[in-house]
């Protein structure tokens, strides 16, 4: 038997032992960015999800079906994390129903919230959210706004002694409390802080991000986008010519690319109500990252 | 990083004009006895027996249950955790109306007057269609709270002073809660019936307006 040659095969087969000789680099190129929690080296998506707003559809079918479409894009594109809180309406109650209409309750990494000011509640509410969320177990729960935090934290430290949830951490946002929640880092024993931070809302690198570093707490990065203001000022102009150094193709990437690029972020939380912007989102978790220098670059634009 | 009024917002405008869409949805072909209703409390109001007018205070109160049972318990509570107390709000203002009915007799309202406040509201109760682009989104009074809050500020003007500002504490409340509500959503249609409201019911609550004769029963 003769393999006949050509000119096309002979090129064909160049082309592909080019890709081979590339396959680490494109294997790597793929390779969602991960970011190990702290206490445990578990490696989490850099890129999660928030709820605020976005899952609170109650029981509306048309909605929900949407939001199964943002969720399930979600996950493909390699997003675990997924944020909320009994503070936001329906979310928790609609992410149960999703996560079993998507049989996806193996992979989403769940965080929630304790949102009561009754420091004896936290079992009962933590009990009620993962009977919403429909799991067996939290991943993380968190003290919403350090809302009760001298009951809450000591009972979430005997619940994950106990097996009843893997991490605890506490949250705030829009830059409250930074203060407190600085001396709470130096503190207690936290897996997790949550905070605001954003390319606009720096305050975070000052003392937490580093603290976070030294204490060996992850860091979970809420208000990415300023609650959608980021867009609003600065989407209709054209990304800067450097953008492609830093691994930017749109502004989501541009705004998230510069969050999880900070070496003490674990997750950033990003919430959208629309399939093609989860797209745009999770564009984040792949490729390169702004170096320091292109960091800098990234404020100064925007400045 | 300080909060704006839309960092307290719980949900999209989409899922708040969708919760008047749903109701239209569910409550067909029911909501098209509703401006009879209109029509009827007018024509209520403009007859000289005081049982009559005293009658249209208490179908004002049903609809003021039939909004807390059907929109805001049904809808509303599972996408706003403060809804469960605006429920509570709205049944104690309908218990005010059957109370005001049995204790006071609105003045009386000329046919014509009744008619124009009755398509006002009508017209008002266009503002979701408006800003959903489908007459599906519509807010009937009686059946949904702007509506229902507006239609009462007006009707509220036939009735003395004091216990005008005791019924009209509910209302107020409602259109101030839920103006800033459409004004965070940026939904500048469902805006004005609160606004409206608001501006009648401060009128009424001016007290140059407190020397009305009072009607006899």
């Amino acid at each position: 038997m003769t393999i006949p040659f050509s000119r096309r095969r002979f090129l064909g087969g160049l082309t592909a032992l080019a890709m081979l000789s590339h396959a680490p680099l494109l294997a790597a190129q793929s390779a969602p960015i991960r970011r190990p929690i702290p206490s445990t080296g578990e490696r989490l998506p850099a890129i999660g999800m928030g709820t605020w707003r976005t899952f609170n559809v109650g029981s509306d079918p048309g909605l929900l079906d949407q939001r199964a479409d943002v969720l399930e894009r979600f996950f493909r594109e390699g997003g675990t994390l997924v944020d909320s809180s009994p503070m936001y309406g329906s979310a928790e109650a609609v992410m149960g129903r999703l996560l079993e209409r998507l049989q996806r309750e193996g992979t989403v990494f769940a965080a929630t919230k304790i949102w009561t000011s009754d420091e004896g509640a936290t079992r009962g509410e933590a009990a009620h959210s993962r009977e919403l969320w429909g799991i067996d177990q939290f991943d993380l729960l968190q003290v919403h706004n350090l809302l009760g935090l001298d009951g809450h934290l000591p009972t979430l430290r005997a619940m994950k002694a106990e097996g009843q949830v893997r991490y605890l951490g506490v949250t705030t946002s829009h830059g409250r409390r930074h203060g407190d929640l600085e001396q709470l880092m130096k503190r207690e024993p936290l897996d997790f802080v949550q905070l605001t931070y954003n390319v606009l809302d720096r305050e975070a690198e000052a003392r937490l991000l580093p603290l976070a570093q030294d204490k060996g707490i992850a860091v979970i990065v809420n208000r990415p986008f300023q609650g959608g203001r980021l867009f609003d000022r600065f989407a209709s102009r054209p990304l800067p010519d450097w953008a492609g150094e830093a691994g930017v193709t749109n502004w989501a990437e541009y705004f998230l690319k510069f969050i999880i690029s900070h070496p003490a972020v674990t997750c950033a939380i990003p919430a959208t109500t629309r399939v093609d912007h989860m797209q745009e989102n999770m564009g984040a978790l792949y490729g390169a990252l702004p170096d320091p220098a292109l960091r800098r670059r990234m404020i100064d634009e925007l400045g | 990083m300080d909060y704006a009024l839309r960092d307290f917002l719980m949900f999209t405008p989409e899922v708040y004009l969708r919760l008047f869409m749903r109701l239209n949805e569910a409550f067909w072909p029911w909501q098209l006895l509703f401006p009879f209703a209109l029509l009827a409390l007018a024509g209520l109001l403009s007859l000289p027996q005081g049982r009559a007018r005293r009658l249209a205070l208490s179908v004002l109160g049903v609809g003021w249950i039939l909004t807390a049972l059907l929109f805001l318990q049904r809808y509303y509570e599972p996408i706003h955790w403060g809804m469960a107390y605006a429920v509570w709000a709205f049944l104690a203002e309908a218990i005010l109306l059957a109370v005001l009915a049995w204790r006071v007799t609105p003045a009386r309202v000329p046919l014509g007057i009744g008619l124009i406040g009755s398509a006002m509201v009508m017209a008002l109760s266009m503002a979701g269609a408006v800003s959903a682009g489908t007459v599906e989104a519509m807010g009937w009074p009686g059946l949904t709270p702007d509506a229902t809050a507006l239609l009462t500020v007006l009707a509220l003007l036939t009735v003395p002073w004091k216990p005008r500002c005791v019924l009209l504490v509910v209302p107020v409340l409602w259109l101030l809660f839920s103006g800033l509500t459409q004004w965070a959503l940026e939904l500048r249609a469902t805006l004005v019936p609160p606004a409206v409201g608001l501006g009648v019911a401060l009128w009424g609550l001016w007290p140059g307006t407190r020397k009305r004769p009072r009607p006899k029963r």
